[in-house]
């Protein structure tokens, strides 16, 4: 098990950090991810472990994402109360913005890197994830399928969306 | 056909960069995922050793148990000499009647008394 959460855990830190844009976030979610794994899937076959772990990660960043949603709202609730003017330093601001601009940090190293991040994280988040999975991981139609509880069908759909955004997004740093 | 080969190029170019980031990951977050993972698979193994608690208990509470029954049947089994049914009985009737025990003790001379009774009319 530890050799296998061993080859897994810097990419499965990287969808996480794309799709979140935060790195304490994202290591939290891959840890989730981990303990997940072994609390309930250590007695299956290896073969199964890389599916199942895409599966829960994928859980975890949904979860993290309605979490989010509801914190956003309630941190526009407050900004609402707070009134139109007031300058006072908020203690929202020190938390960390989910779209935040500078999501990844040594993950955008290089100028490719960077624009590929950048579009990456301006996909919707089943396509980006989708993409991901498919391009990058290699798991199957099936297998992505599993991990984002959706159809094969709409797989597809989201993997060639994506495919063919990223292409025109990238065309003047990519082949 | 062209754009087939297109998008293999492209998605070549995106693994390859997409590697190339996953190698290039800091240290500080290479040894956060390290400790991540060995916290896992240390709760996992703690788990699995409940788990293994958990089965055994039956299991030795059952031979216990049998070890028990056996022990029992074997010190009052075939070979160890108890009342026949009938004696059984018959202690029984003592046990629950009315008379005193003595009376039950004196029994035979009762009943001597008795024939001697019956042969002197």
């Amino acid at each position: 098990m530890e050799r296998f959460l061993a080859s897994v855990e810097k990419q499965a830190y990287q969808l996480a950090a794309i799709a979140v844009g935060n790195r304490d976030e994202a290591l939290d979610l891959v840890q989730d991810a981990m303990l997940g794994l072994v609390r309930h899937y250590a007695t299956r076959s290896e073969e199964e472990w890389r599916p199942l772990f895409f599966r829960i990660l994928q859980s975890r960043i949904r979860d993290w994402y309605r979490r989010e949603r509801v914190r956003q709202h309630w941190r526009g609730w407050l900004e609402r109360w707070r009134g139109d003017g007031e300058e006072d330093d908020d203690p929202f601001d020190e938390v960390p913005a989910p779209a935040s601009s500078n999501p990844a940090h040594r993950l955008e190293s290089s100028a490719a890197m960077a624009a590929l991040v950048a579009a990456l994280r301006r996909l919707p988040l089943r396509q980006q994830q989708t993409f991901l999975l498919r391009a990058w991981q290699g798991l199957s139609v099936e297998e992505t399928a599993q991990a984002m509880r959706c159809t094969a069908g709409s797989v597809k759909t989201h993997y060639s969306r994506a495919v063919h955004v990223l292409r025109e997004r990238l065309e003047g740093h990519w082949p | 056909m062209k754009e087939e080969q297109r998008d293999d190029t492209f998605l070549a170019a995106v693994r390859k960069t997409m590697d190339q980031g996953t190698t290039e990951l800091d240290g500080v977050i290479a040894g956060r995922l390290a400790q991540a993972r060995r916290c896992a698979v240390a709760q996992g193994e703690r788990r699995q050793q409940r788990r293994w608690l958990w089965l055994a208990a039956p299991l030795v509470v059952s031979l216990v148990t049998a070890l028990i029954v056996a022990v029992l049947f074997w010190r009052n089994g075939p070979g160890v000499s108890r009342p026949a049914g009938g004696e059984a009985v018959a202690d029984l009737e003592i046990i629950t009647a009315a008379e005193a025990p003595e009376f039950y003790a004196e029994l035979e001379f009762y009943q001597w008394l008795a024939e001697e009774k019956r042969h002197a009319s």
